[in-house]
């Protein structure tokens, strides 16, 4: 019961924060500044999520098989293939590194 | 007409399962994990995924495992999920802008809010692969597809990590780590091509995040937050009207 009642309270405290932005009204129209700095937060938030994060991927211990593998995916990137190309290339490339040690 | 809207929808869907493919594939083995590790926890396995299911929130989790096990009242578990959460805030508000459809859909949408829907669905494009048009719409169909993918991935992972502790070999699941941060870097690479702004805000964040976890030591969710804050008031700060995206 206590655990059930723990879910339901993390249920909550997590789906709030998701939905009150939600239910501003539509029209509402934020001033040219706050709209200009939202459209910059995707960019910031991919920055942060990779480093250093991407180092500690793989194996906290070994930071250069985060290090192989986010390179990996770069190199495919910059050569345009399709995504899930980038992500089959990294994985193999870091399954490969870690077979061979 | 309507024929062709319910097409433009279903495409926009599987165009959304399609690119939430790979975050599936990055939940996969963490959810696994977070099923064995509950299991191993005291939790039935019916309580874990009824974690997944309805808090959906992998750091959170973990943490919330963790807790409990030291012993840690309930309020306070609620209390430490509740602000690790509230970055979604800032994310939800983004989308909000974003996302086409009515408020109920908005809503119910809202419960696929993760840093890594957002981050895929506001960067990549609704016109498709090779799309230079990013355009600043996200259709609600896509949203979902990218959601409802990315969340079959947490669940059912979560549910055969507490069934099968060895579901995915070690060597899977280890380099399965690196997935989630090569469809980051997938999505960033081509942003940074495209715009010097991006690439300068992008790199900024990636350096205030270092420094922030290196130097005050700041838990990983208040340094990705605050970084994000930081580096995209200062991308804000230098765009002008009409500039660039």
């Amino acid at each position: 019961m206590k655990i059930y009642l723990l879910i339901a309270g993390m249920a909550l405290v997590t789906y709030i924060p998701r939905l009150l932005p939600m239910i501003l009204p539509e029209n509402i129209k934020f001033p040219g500044w706050l709209d200009r700095w939202l459209q910059q937060v995707p960019y910031a938030a991919l920055g942060a999520l990779i480093f250093p994060g991407v180092l500690a991927s793989v194996d906290g211990q070994q930071p250069w098989l985060g290090l192989l593998g986010g390179v990996t995916a770069g190199l495919l990137a910059l050569a345009g293939v399709n995504l899930l190309i980038v992500l089959a290339g990294a994985i193999a490339v870091v399954a490969i590194a870690l077979s061979i040690i | 007409m309507v024929f062709r809207g319910a097409q433009e929808e279903l495409s926009q869907f599987r165009l959304g399962l399609m690119q939430g493919l790979s975050i599936f594939l990055g939940y996969l083995p963490a959810a696994v994990a977070f099923g064995v590790l509950g299991a191993s926890t005291g939790f039935s396995h019916f309580q874990v995924a009824a974690m997944s299911i309805w808090v959906y929130a992998g750091a959170s989790q973990f943490m919330a495992l963790n807790l409990y096990q030291s012993g840690v009242s309930a309020p306070e578990i609620i209390l430490a999920t509740f602000v690790l959460n509230l970055r979604h805030v800032l994310m939800s508000t983004v989308l909000s802008k974003r996302i086409q459809g009515n408020r109920a859909l908005r809503c119910l949408l809202s419960y696929g809010i993760t840093d890594e829907t957002f981050v895929l669905t506001t960067i990549s494009s609704s016109m498709g692969p090779g799309s230079e048009e990013a355009g600043r719409e996200i259709t609600a169909a896509r949203f979902a597809g990218v959601a409802i993918i990315a969340y079959s991935g947490w669940v059912i992972g979560s549910i055969l990590g507490t069934v099968f502790a060895d579901i995915l070999p070690q060597l899977a699941m280890k380099s399965m780590g690196i997935s989630l941060y090569a469809m980051f870097i997938a999505l960033l690479i081509p942003s940074m091509k495209k715009s010097g702004r991006v690439a300068v805000v992008a790199l900024l964040g990636a350096a205030i995040n270092w420094m922030l976890l290196s130097e005050l030591k700041l838990s990983a969710g208040w340094s990705v937050v605050t970084a994000t804050i930081v580096a995209s008031a200062c991308g804000g700060a230098f765009c002008y009207k009409g500039g660039d995206q």
